[in-house]
């Protein structure tokens, strides 16, 4: 038998070719290189989406990789486009930008005459069945073909034009190969075989069907006519290429010949970033030291004698990274947004830096904070730091718009995310083009005959299949990319949904490992609630309040933090009381303890028992001292992960970095496994006992890969003790700030109204003539806004405020009349209260909307009003309204409706509880305002409830929560009895019997 | 005339090594292929009743033209039309 001939794919499709094909680029590569092809082409249709993640699978099986795209041209017909090098490939990238931007959003077509000019380093393929060639010949239309198949000899060049051969055993192509063979021949340019691959494995055509429908929108039964007659658009091995090309062997050598001439790797780095302008006199390096020392006596009026050596150190790192450049473009837009009053403060490692403290990138001085430079950036690894920015959530697209404007839509986009298919959307995509019913696909029809079926047997099996394969292209959330040459010719960039704005063709991932910088802007709300309150309260600069003040450390250690940045949850409340939290230093440990790493691993006991000393301080091996004396011996911040895996381990800092990644990836014990044997043997050759380097690389595993870098909850802790501090000296507009910019945190409006009332902050209602849109501060009370009433728009503040601008409203009547709003808001208005300033109970404010009065355009004298007399609603009543129009009420707590009867049954409140004996059994009412089962508390759930004094801390355990559950769940009020525990400050309830109130 | 023979009518086959037929029996008959006009596959519904297929219009040494296909899911033969 004759050998295989050698055969390269140059004309393939992956799953970045949306909706089309089926394979991801990992999956192809992995068949290429079972079928032993040397080189493998990517041709996605108008995109590169996929092509970092081509290359590195490509690297890892040693095939080489092609790039390329098949183009849509303005007459809708195809061309196959091969990159021969860096020219080519920045007109690649040119040629699919102009294509995309040319048509709607998720859509391409080049304009006409465009590939003129920019087919240099290109290689031209004549493409697939809809190539502008093949359409017309399968015709017959042998003059027209001949014409446009001149025309791309001339645009590409005799050398790199060939016509392209696909054969896919349908009943037409042997005569249209013979016939694109002869025209070939007759103008004079060669001929390619290729296979238009759209999966790597026949038996995934069934798949492209799914999402050649869902593309459509059609059932698959209704849709024989778009799709592929056939399975044959497989990866094919050259013996099985022989079969459409037997008579023309140079079909298939000729893949050889081309795959040869395409050698280009896309690679970036920092020089594509813009160059910062700068001042005459300078070069960058110049103008960062002099930004920095120009801000020295500011940010460090009095500087730690060691200031400016670490100073000119961290400026040489810089300047020798090439990273000056890169810092000047950040610290302006930060300059910007403080500018314009926005706030903000970088986040992550940056924090790390005194450089990035000085030009207010990051809220922390490293030098007075122990964090360490290295950690950001150092001549062993010159990698391209990530600083990312939180921005208040509420102003960050002004700070987008300035760097649009700065840098122009020329050279700054967003980095794009692409949405996958997830379970839910797979299961009704799926179903729906399968004609299943809709209680199928919900999975509510589980008792039909269906889960035994062929169909549904199908249906399970495509759902599976089709979960993570790319469904459309999104925006990443604040990730930009600038660079100094035309971003088009460096990376294709696309229109996104939101107008005017353009996104490049590569995702976060993809634009990290190709070297592209990229910076994150991100939206925080809490730094714009901490705005609101601090500029309500005539501060205008946060940074200057007192930095130690032992008031608000004390409301931190006693877990007075609801509202507070990051430590108000129920197991920060938990941890405060016993850390009693003094200093900053204090505030990283307690935001970095309750992270799933530290839970999981188990650390955060042994942590506070050591501080308590409670037990002694105590290291797994004497070599781990230096690394975790600071945490208490225990494994607290992601970066000590490195530092054990070089102490013990014996690791190299780059060893140290992939076993954190591999620690933190989706099947850790996987990825972990390889590490293992390396560090037991480390550990091994510095002396370490087996079994204790055993015992530490198990803690490592438990602890994962969910931490925070000392440096991140650094920069958090800044805001912690900001947000605490407002709420100690100015809880009232800190409150306010909080509503205003909800949802966020961990506690629901409700629970902040409840906290303000309890720190004597009279919250009022909201009211239809004393409200604005927003929350505001009436003297020193909270009056709700307008906006929190449910279906209110913005549209509509609008007309209510515009017409009380007029005069204030005197009854429903005079309201509807002169605001027209529908029914319904109407009648919300009146359940949320808003209407009790006038007089009437909201019954006979609610009778009287339906009554023709209030819907009547007529003077008010036209209808008297009906005579009736209803009864007001009871206060029950009215919170249920109040609940369900403004998910709160600032009337009495639920609980004090039942109070009396609870305390004639003994049954206690939060006070009570608080006062009760360890150990003892008590029962609790309260009002459900938090249920939690956490992955880390293997089946256990933590319910609070609360009451007009406070919370309490309920803790299931798995039996009690499964025979209680029902009730739980469903239930807003409850009796709980249960065993109390106390741990210092700390109260939780055991809960072992429930019982439903009201 | 032509005959059709919507299902396909069983018949024993003898091909070369690449699948090609050569010559098949069909009711009792031996016919031998001269040469293979066209051949093409089919491979569709799977979503109900998978139908995978490779056709082979052949012209036989007694000059008839013949539809054939090789049922490729039961490795089976059917005639499936006679252009008279
Ligand atoms: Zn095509
Ligand atoms: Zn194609």
């Amino acid at each position: 038998m004759n050998p295989s001939p050698e055969y390269v794919e140059l004309h393939c499709h992956s799953h970045f070719s949306l909706l089309d094909g089926a394979s991801s680029p990992e999956t192809l590569i992995k068949r290429a290189a079972e079928l032993r092809m040397p080189a493998l082409a990517l041709t996605d249709h108008d995109a590169v989406y996929g092509a970092v993640r081509f290359h590195q699978a490509a690297q890892k099986y040693g095939i080489r990789p092609i790039f390329g795209s098949e183009l849509t041209l303005h007459d809708h017909t195809h061309l196959t486009l091969l990159v021969e090098n860096a020219t080519g490939w920045a007109n690649l990238c040119e040629l699919i930008s102009l294509a995309r931007h040319n048509a709607p959003k998720g859509q391409a077509r080049l304009p006409d005459g465009a590939l003129e000019g920019h087919t240099e380093g290109l290689i031209g393929l004549s493409g697939c069945a809809q190539g502008g060639i093949s359409k017309v010949l399968r015709r017959g239309d042998w003059q027209t073909a001949r014409a446009v198949a001149g025309h791309y000899r001339e645009v590409f060049g005799r050398e790199q034009f060939w016509i392209e051969l696909q054969h896919h055993q349908h009943p037409g192509d042997d005569a249209l190969v013979y016939k694109l063979v002869k025209l070939a021949e007759q103008i004079g340019v060669g001929y390619v075989a290729t296979q238009n691959v759209h999966y790597a494995h026949r038996e995934e055509s069934a798949l492209t069907d799914v999402l050649t429908c869902i593309r459509q929108g059609l059932k698959l039964d209704a849709a024989a006519r778009v799709l592929r007659p056939n399975s044959e658009y497989y990866l094919k091995s050259g013996t099985e290429m022989l079969q459409g090309f037997r008579e023309y062997p140079a079909a298939l050598q000729n893949t050889l010949r081309i795959a040869e001439r395409c050698q280009f790797i896309p690679c970036y780095g920092l020089q594509e970033l813009p160059n910062f302008p700068i001042p005459a006199g300078f070069d960058p390096v110049a103008y960062l030291r002099h930004l920095c020392l120009e801000a020295l006596p500011h940010r460090l009026p009095q500087p730690p004698s060691k200031t400016s050596a670490v100073l000119e150190y961290e400026l040489a790192v810089i300047a020798r990274s090439g990273l000056s450049n890169y810092f000047l473009i950040v610290w302006d837009m930060v300059r910007y947004a403080r500018e314009q009053g926005i706030r903000c403060q970088g986040r992550g490692s940056a924090a790390n830096s005194l450089v990035a403290y000085l030009l207010g990138i990051s809220p922390v001085n490293p030098i007075a904070h122990d964090l360490v430079f290295e950690r950001f950036l150092s001549d062993e690894r010159r990698a391209t730091p990530d600083i990312d920015i939180d921005f208040q959530a509420d102003r960050r697209e002004e700070v987008i718009q300035y760097v649009f404007e700065r840098y122009g839509t020329d050279h700054a986009a967003m980095a794009s995310t692409l949405v996958t298919f997830r379970e839910r959307l797979a299961r009704r995509e799926v179903g729906k083009i399968l004609g299943l019913p809709e209680a199928v696909i919900e999975g509510k029809d589980l008792h039909s005959s269906l889960p035994a079926s062929p169909l549904h047997k199908t249906y399970e099996r495509l759902c599976q299949a089709i979960q993570g394969i790319p469904r459309h292209l999104g925006i990443h959330n604040g990730g930009m990319i600038l660079t100094g040459t035309p971003l088009t010719s460096r990376l294709p960039t696309e229109p996104a949904t939101m107008p005017d704005r353009v996104v490049v063709q590569w995702d976060k991932e993809s634009l990290e490992d190709a070297g592209l910088v990229k910076i994150d802007l991100l939206g925080l709300r809490m730094l714009s609630a901490v705005s609101e309150a601090a500029h309500e309260v005539g501060l205008t600069d946060l940074e200057t309040i007192p930095p130690d003040d032992p008031e608000v450390y004390e409301l931190i250690a006693r877990a007075d933090t609801v509202g507070v940045f990051q430590v108000e949850s129920r197991a920060q409340a938990q941890v405060l009381p016993l850390l009693q939290p003094t200093q900053f230093e204090d505030l990283v440990v307690s935001i970095s303890l309750i992270r799933p790493g530290p839970v999981q691993g188990n650390m955060v006991h042994p942590y506070l028992r050591r501080r308590l000393k409670l037990e002694p301080v105590h290291y797994f091996h004497p070599l781990l001292e230096p690394a975790l004396r600071e945490t208490l011996g225990v494994i607290l911040f992601q970066e000590q992960v490195l530092k054990v895996a070089r102490d013990l381990g014996g690791f190299t800092p780059g060893q140290g970095e992939l076993l954190r990644r591999a620690l933190g990836s989706k099947s850790p014990s996987e990825a972990v496994a390889g590490f293992e044997a390396a560090f037991l043997e480390g550990a091994a050759k510095k002396g370490a006992p087996l079994e204790v380097a055993a015992k530490v690389f198990t803690a490592l595993k438990a602890f994962g890969g969910y931490s925070f870098p000392k440096s991140h909850a650094a920069a958090f802790a800044v805001l912690v003790y900001q947000s605490a501090w407002l709420k100690r000296y100015h809880p009232a507009a800190f409150y306010t700030a909080l509503l205003n910019h909800q949802p966020m945190g961990f506690w629901s409006p409700a629970v902040l109204v409840n906290d303000a009332r309890r720190h004597g902050i009279c919250v009022l209602n909201v009211d239809m003539n004393h409200s604005q849109g927003v929350c505001t501060l009436e003297g020193d009370a909270i009056r709700l806004g307008l906006g929190y009433v449910s279906q209110v728009s913005e549209r509509h503040l609008k007309l209510i405020l515009a017409a009380r601008a007029d005069r204030p409203f005197t009854d429903l009547g005079d309201f509807c009349r002169r605001v027209k709003l529908p029914m319904r808001i109407t009648e919300n208005l009146i359940l949320a209260g808003a209407f009790d300033g006038l007089g009437a109970s909201r019954r006979d404010l609610l009778w009287e909307l339906g009554s023709p009065r209030a819907q009547s355009d007529e003077l008010a004298f036209i209808f008297p009003t009906d005579p009736v007399n209803l009864t007001a609603f009871s206060r029950s009543e009215c919170l249920r309204g109040e609940y369900a129009t403004l998910g709160l009420s600032t009337g009495e707590h639920p609980m004090a409706l039942y109070r009396e009867k609870l305390a004639a049954l003994g049954i206690l409140g939060s006070q009570g509880l608080g006062q009760s004996k360890s150990g003892s059994i008590a029962r609790v009412g309260g009002q459900v305002v938090m249920h939690q089962a956490p992955p880390t508390a293997k089946g256990h759930h933590f319910v609070t409830l609360e009451d007009e004094d406070g919370m309490m801390n309920l803790i299931f355990r798995p039996q009690v929560y499964a025979r209680f559950h029902e009730m739980v769940r469903k239930s807003p009020l409850l009796v709980v009895e249960g065993e109390v525990q106390k741990r210092g400050a700390v109260v939780n309830l055991l809960a072992r019997r429930v019982w439903r109130l009201g | 005339m032509t005959r059709f023979f919507a299902e396909g009518e069983a018949i024993l086959m003898v091909c070369d090594a690449e699948g090609v037929p050569l010559r098949f029996t069909w009711r009792g008959k031996d016919h031998t292929v001269q040469v293979v006009a066209v051949r093409w596959q089919v491979d569709e519904g799977w979503f109900q009743a998978r139908v995978w297929r490779e056709y082979f219009k052949v012209a036989t040494e007694g000059h008839t033209l013949i539809l054939l296909f090789h049922d490729l899911l039961g490795d089976r033969w059917y005639l499936q039309r006679v252009y008279d």
